[in-house]
């Protein structure tokens, strides 16, 4: 069984009525629930607990990690933000969704700001979700388009890298586009940015979306887990029998600087004897 | 190779073998030095050469560099009866070598107490600026490296080669290039295990 850790930042299900009309359950806890069917490991985790939910031992077990943030994002600890990262570019999956384009964890792996314009219609606005890849995994048993009827605007542009690919555009019926569903490769892990999710709205109970989601772990669960990674390579010895060949090694600096005192030392000695 | 050495003996070895890379990296425990996924699987090589359960003190790991020159000897002997495990064989030897030479990963010093370890410093003193005439000086040291090593042309290239490999990377990631090259490719199973077709785990049954 995939083990899936779905950390939301859970705070405005405290902090807001609306939410907490739309998720009485909580968004990570209706993510968790429309998930159980599939058969996955599911853990739900937030922000406020102990360790911002991320304990050593769930980062090392977490396989893929769904992320929902959007208004506390600083309040994650940088250290923590390292952790993650290190474990993404180990071959954890990750899901972010929705405003999770601005987690410190998202942009770190992106390297960019990850802005991106939106508008908060009143009651929402209409999505149409494309599906751009209808044979690519994130995509089985999807139709060819999606209607969300009620959605918050994220549009272009997005400042990301260039997605290894595009799943999903969305269009908006104020006329915006968005790259709303991108994956991208760091390291030994898969990410997937997915757009839809805004906290008033119940998209996360739209089975289409729980579809992709289901279909976003399997794709981002790296099974293929003995694929080498290294770190920074040095090759002394050619292959080549022939080729030029590296024959001197530095030593550690702090060797290198004792060693260069102690002779300096020693030269300064024999002097004063001379 | 467990057939030219006794059970102690492969165990000695294997021991070395770990706590060589316990030394260069200052990890003071075993238990700590096997939360990498990298050890684990080296260890689980130093099994299926040596036969031998390593699961060890933290005493007895750290204890196991000291002396390492003796410790070689069943390992030259077993190496020159069954060469595929030269491989394996050359990179303990060089990972012990590098112990040797007296300073971590860090710069931070190792102290030796092998009968060897004053030679084998004085080599490394005088011959450091070039990797031949360094390797040349260690292979003229018959306690450390009986003739038949020595002048072994196969085992003495791949005992060089790992040693510039960890010289170069550093031993951790020298490890990872050492389990890279040495995986038997042709023994994997044809497919990744998916939980999508686990019937495909292991298409050979």
């Amino acid at each position: 069984m995939i083990k899936v850790t779905v950390w939301n930042e859970c705070r405005h299900e405290k902090e807001d009525d609306d939410v907490q009309e739309v998720y009485p359950e909580t968004i990570g806890g209706c993510i968790v629930n429309q998930l159980k069917p599939y058969g996955f490991d599911l853990t739900l985790a937030t922000l406020d607990d102990p360790e911002q939910g991320w304990p050593a031992e769930r980062i090392a077990s977490t396989e893929v990690a769904i992320w929902w943030g959007h208004r506390y994002h600083d309040e994650l600890s940088d250290a923590l933000i390292d952790k993650l990262q290190a474990r993404v570019l180990a071959g954890m999956g990750l899901i972010v969704l929705h405003s999770g384009h601005h987690a410190k964890l998202f942009k770190r792996l992106m390297g960019t700001s990850c802005n991106l314009s939106w508008r908060e219609a009143e009651g929402g606005e209409r999505e149409r979700l494309w599906v751009l890849k209808p044979s690519h995994p994130i995509a089985y048993n999807i139709p060819p388009y999606l209607e969300l009827p009620q959605s918050e605007m994220y549009g272009e542009p997005f400042d990301i890298p260039e997605p290894d690919e595009l799943i999903f555009n969305s269009w908006y019926q104020g006329g915006e586009v968005l790259r709303s569903g991108c994956t991208f490769q760091r390291g030994r892990g898969r990410i997937f940015f997915f757009s839809p999710g805004h906290e008033t709205f119940p998209i996360f109970r739209d089975p289409h979306i729980t579809q992709i989601l289901a279909n976003a772990i399997l794709w981002a669960h790296q099974p293929h887990q003995t694929g080498w990674m290294l770190g920074n390579w040095g090759r002394p010895i050619p292959l080549e029998p022939d080729a030029p060949r590296q024959t001197y090694y530095k030593k550690p600096r702090k060797l290198m600087i004792a060693e260069k005192m102690a002779a300096k030392a020693k030269k300064a000695e024999s002097e004063g004897n001379d | 190779m467990q057939a030219y050495m006794t059970p102690a003996q492969g165990q000695a070895i294997a021991r070395l073998a770990l706590a060589a890379i316990g030394v260069l990296n200052a990890v003071p425990t075993y238990r700590q030095l096997m939360t990498s996924a990298d050890l684990q699987q080296y260890q689980q090589t130093l099994q299926r050469g040596f036969g031998a359960m390593i699961v060890d003190d933290d005493a007895a790991l750290l204890d196991a560099v000291q002396g390492g020159s003796h410790t070689l000897q069943p390992l030259w002997q077993a190496l020159l009866q069954q060469p595929q495990w030269q491989e394996l064989g050359c990179f303990i030897a060089a990972s012990w070598l590098r112990v040797s030479m007296g300073f971590d990963g860090k710069g931070d010093t190792i102290l030796l107490e092998d009968p060897t370890a004053a030679a084998l410093l004085q080599v490394r003193f005088e011959r450091w600026d070039h990797i031949d005439t360094l390797m040349a000086g260690y292979l003229a040291l018959e306690t450390v490296f009986p003739a038949q090593i020595s002048h072994n042309p196969l085992l003495a290239t791949r005992l060089t080669y790992w040693l510039t490999s960890i010289l170069a990377n550093g031993i951790s990631t020298a490890l990872q290039t050492f389990l890279l090259e040495t995986t038997d490719y042709a023994a994997m199973p044809r497919f990744a295990p998916t939980p999508l077709h686990p019937r495909l785990e292991n298409p050979h049954d």
